[in-house]
């Protein structure tokens, strides 16, 4: 069994590479003149100005989510403030915008020319642009945080359940004060998740193109997009994904040299309380925690919601019971096949890996820090080798496995975080009472898994949803999805008509929540 | 294990089979095509009716997949012999320079779409061609803005609209043809002098001409480029707005600067006959109409009916002395200029 895990890894790393690899070899065998030309253009003009533009906003953002992703799962964690499940529900909601749709939103609502400067303007006198600048990189670094800090808060509440109790009574009972219990004592222990957060922060803003260039905010990822579409030049497009690409590598082997050292096996514990909030306290937290739920999720939805009804007419009707069905049945298909291969590789991981297998695992996860075009491309071009007709053939298979290149290590990242945590001790039990090991997997294993297989689905269908540039070129014909709609429209600059897709698109990420927060509830209700 | 790794067998041997049943279809390179697959940047809300219509005037039904032209190019490369698109459509003539470039389009050698495509508006080897003629000019705003102050693209570089000027993004296609236009007309030096002076004049830079145009509404600035149709739809919505439409560079100069949006037929097209017959057909006179009204856009024969809205913007002198091949070869320079000035 021990080989059958690595040929699996192994096959699972092929596929993830080997596109990409192909791709890259191609691009160096078909340099051309012109190529080289466009590459050293990039190189002597773009490169510097990308760097430190990139660079910054990431920083910025991973700050900013790391900053408001920390304070909401302290405050659900570690006080008493009332209204809890609302708060963990607000504060989760914004995952179902794409960055797209947010920046859409807020460019849309905060330059000049919109909603919110204008009424400044009137009522007030007052020129809100000159104060702040949407279009800055602290404007974008703002609005992605509002979309990215719930990963932040997700694996944060995670890791602050997981923290044993004892250690807080121990700590208290030698009389220290709850925020150097905080600081002192539960940072180390959850520093290992704010990494990984981060590193998805990061990576999230290192992919995103949509969302930067509606601010039109230059990073890596536009002049990927600019040197391929404007400059044709493919081959200097490919090579400079490369860069982000290595860097996410980086991260990867940063965090798990971090994540070697802090691992832990504790169960889950209830939340405690650690600090005790007054009234007042309470109430000036709540309203807080209100007026920036109003930015993160009431505002936008309002906005978009108000854009869509100005539209309906002209742009509701049938077809779009045939773009929701087709939206679902590609994305929860894709989550629940990549949920399952993530799965098998995480169990076998679990029974036969050494650490040098496990460091050899980042390869899978590297498809989360390449553009998704670029992704597309690639598997294009392995699939055309075999000379098929690619869109009658195989077009939803290349669609499934881009997924898989681009989302696995979203599924792999909540499934072995979580898997680690289940003791060893049970394993040994089962094997002691004779049970083999797929025996211990269903019974044992799979029951303390199975919110965070479902967790690790919902995750994979949100994103998926969301996914724009691999979709749009790979879907079959006809095929369209509610994120290809909002290309179609935003591109053509018919922002309105756009807005009844995102809304559709808000309303199904919504659902997903929902639901996935009921069943978690009526699970935890059994136990 | 051992079922697992026959399984493969399978599929790969039935991949094969596949894959070796595709050729006989080229052989019918002639025959009568019951539907042609139409792969185009074009949106689908502004194709899907002619499309139709053509299909109830000829029961040739049409399949088509949109997306961007970049895209599409590359999925048509790499489609190569089995790719079952026949016509590449695309919004710009710099996309369809670089399908032309990249091999995949066919020579046309029709007496139907000479007549109908003006000259300026094909590709000179006629490998594509216009279909609706795309303006874009100057806008400004009305309150702030008297018409005699305007005068060409040139003279927006001028030290007196400092702090006036609203710009779309040069990554945007439409700016890269404009700036390439200038080029061609201007050379390169000069190009590249008043590119300068506009960034300088610049307010803000925008992701899109309908930002552009509520920046100018709103008194963020005061004049601005655009595509006319995107000043079309706005001011459908809110007529009020101080917002008028200004055509440069109509005495002793070039005109305005114009785009297409345009079609080919694919090299590898199994119905290349069929193909050619959809272009003319759009290139008539009757598909003329709709193709440019339901997008506000200028028909290729100013005599054929306009949309209400263009007619009332009146009539403009365009450059009918660039021919758009050039928007495509000078596109990359065009970009570097940008670049070079600053022009994010």
């Amino acid at each position: 069994m021990k080989s059958f895990y690595r040929f699996y890894q192994y096959v699972l790393i092929f596929l993830v590479i080997a596109p990409i690899v192909f791709l890259c070899a191609q691009s160096i065998l078909t340099n051309s003149l012109s190529d080289s030309e466009t590459w050293r253009f990039i190189l002597d003009h773009m490169l510097v100005g990308l760097v430190k533009n990139t660079a910054l906003l990431m920083l910025a953002t991973v700050f900013l989510s790391i900053i408001l992703g920390v304070s909401q799962a302290s405050l659900i964690c570690l006080t008493n403030i009332p209204a809890k499940k609302i708060l963990h529900i607000l504060f989760i909601l914004p995952l179902i915008f794409p960055l797209y749709v947010l920046a859409f939103v807020y460019v849309g609502s905060f330059t000049y020319s919109g909603s919110i400067p204008v009424f400044f303007r009137s009522f007030f006198n007052f020129d809100l642009t000159a104060l702040f600048a949407i279009k800055s990189t602290m404007g974008v670094a703002m609005v992605f945080s509002l979309a990215l800090a719930p990963y932040v808060y997700l694996f944060l509440r995670a890791a602050f359940l997981r923290i044993d109790e004892k250690l807080i009574f121990s700590a208290r009972s030698l009389g220290q004060r709850p925020f150097k219990i905080l600081f002192g004592l539960l940072m180390p222990q959850i520093r290992p998740w704010i990494y990984a957060s981060a590193i998805l922060v990061a990576l999230e803003v290192l992919c995103d193109f949509g969302g930067v260039s509606v601010f039109n905010y230059d990073t890596f990822s536009t002049a990927i997009y600019h040197s391929w579409i404007g400059l044709f030049s493919l081959n200097t497009a490919v090579k400079l994904s490369l860069i982000p690409g290595l860097f996410a590598l980086l991260l990867y082997f940063a965090n798990n040299f971090f994540y070697r050292t802090y691992k832990n096996e504790t169960k889950l514990s209830r939340s405690f309380v650690l600090f005790e909030l007054t009234f007042i306290k309470k109430t000036i937290l709540l309203m807080g925690s209100l007026s920036y739920c109003f930015f993160s999720v009431f505002f936008p939805v309002g906005q978009i919601f108000i854009w869509a009804s100005s539209a309906l007419s002209l742009e509701l009707n049938l077809d779009y019971l045939l773009i929701i069905a087709h939206t679902l049945l590609i994305s929860l298909g894709a989550a629940v096949f990549i949920a399952l291969l993530s799965l098998l590789l995480v169990n076998l991981q679990r029974n036969y890996s050494s650490q040098q297998d496990r460091s050899i695992t980042i390869f899978v996860k590297i498809g989360y820090a390449l553009p998704g075009s670029i992704i597309a491309i690639a598997l294009m071009s392995v699939f055309s080798l075999l000379n098929i007709n690619f869109f009658a053939t195989f077009a939803f298979i290349a669609l499934l496995f881009a997924y898989l290149v681009r989302f696995f290590s979203v599924a792999f990242e909540i499934q072995s975080k979580a898997y680690d945590l289940i003791s060893k001790k049970y394993d040994w039990t089962s094997y002691s009472l004779g049970k083999a090991k797929f025996k211990t997997f269903y019974k044992v294993h799979l029951p303390i898994l199975l919110p965070t297989l479902i967790s690790s689905m919902i995750m994979l269908l949100l994103e998926i949803m969301k996914e724009m540039p691999m979709t749009l070129m790979l879907r079959p014909f006809g095929v369209n999805t509610l994120a290809t709609k909002i290309y179609e429209l935003t591109s053509e600059g018919e922002w309105e008509r756009a807005s009844i897709s995102a809304a559709l698109l808000i309303l199904l990420g919504a659902l997903t929540i929902f639901l996935s927060e009921y069943y978690q509830t009526k699970k935890n209700e059994g136990l | 294990m051992m079922r697992s790794m026959l399984l493969l067998c399978f599929l790969f041997l039935h991949i094969k089979a596949t894959a070796t049943a595709t050729p006989t279809a080229t052989a019918t390179a002639t025959a009568t095509a019951k539907e042609l697959v139409v792969y185009t940047s074009r949106k689908e809300h502004l194709i899907k009716d002619i499309f139709q219509q053509y299909t109830q005037e000829t029961g040739v039904s049409i399949k088509y997949k949109t997306g961007s032209s970049a895209a599409l190019i590359q999925t048509i490369k790499l489609e190569g012999q089995n790719s079952p698109a026949d016509i590449f459509m695309a919004v710009d003539a710099g996309s369809l320079w670089h399908a032309t470039n990249e091999n995949l389009l066919e020579k046309v050698n029709s007496g139907v779409l000479k007549i109908n495509v003006p000259n300026h508006l094909r590709d000179t080897q006629g490998t594509w061609y216009g279909l609706s003629i795309r303006a874009r000019t100057i806008v400004y705003n009305t309150k702030k803005v008297k018409e005699s102050e305007l005068s060409t693209y040139e003279n927006l570089a001028h030290k007196n609209w400092k702090n006036r000027l609203c710009l779309r993004t040069s990554k945007k296609v439409y700016n890269q043809s404009l700036v390439a236009m200038l080029i061609y007309e201007l050379g390169l030096v000069k190009a590249k002098e008043v590119v300068a002076g506009w960034v300088d004049n610049t307010v803000e830079i925008f992701s899109n001409d309908t930002a552009v145009l509520k920046a100018i509404a709103s008194g963020q600035c005061d004049v601005g480029i655009v595509n006319t149709y995107y000043y079309g739809r706005l001011l459908k919505k809110d007529a009020k707005l101080p917002l008028k439409l200004f055509w440069p560079n109509q005495k002793d100069s070039y005109g305005v600067h114009i785009n297409i949006s345009g079609a080919g037929l694919l090299k590898n097209s199994k119905f290349k006959i069929a193909g050619l017959k959809f272009l003319e057909w759009l290139s008539s006179k009757k598909a003329q109409a709709s193709f440019a009204q339901i997008n506000m856009e200028y028909p290729l024969d100013f005599t054929v009916a306009q949309s209400d809205e263009t007619a009332r913007w009146g009539k403009f002198k365009a450059n009918t002395h660039f021919n758009l091949t050039h928007a495509g070869k000078l596109q990359k320079e065009a970009i570097k200029l940008m670049q070079e000035v600053k022009y994010k």
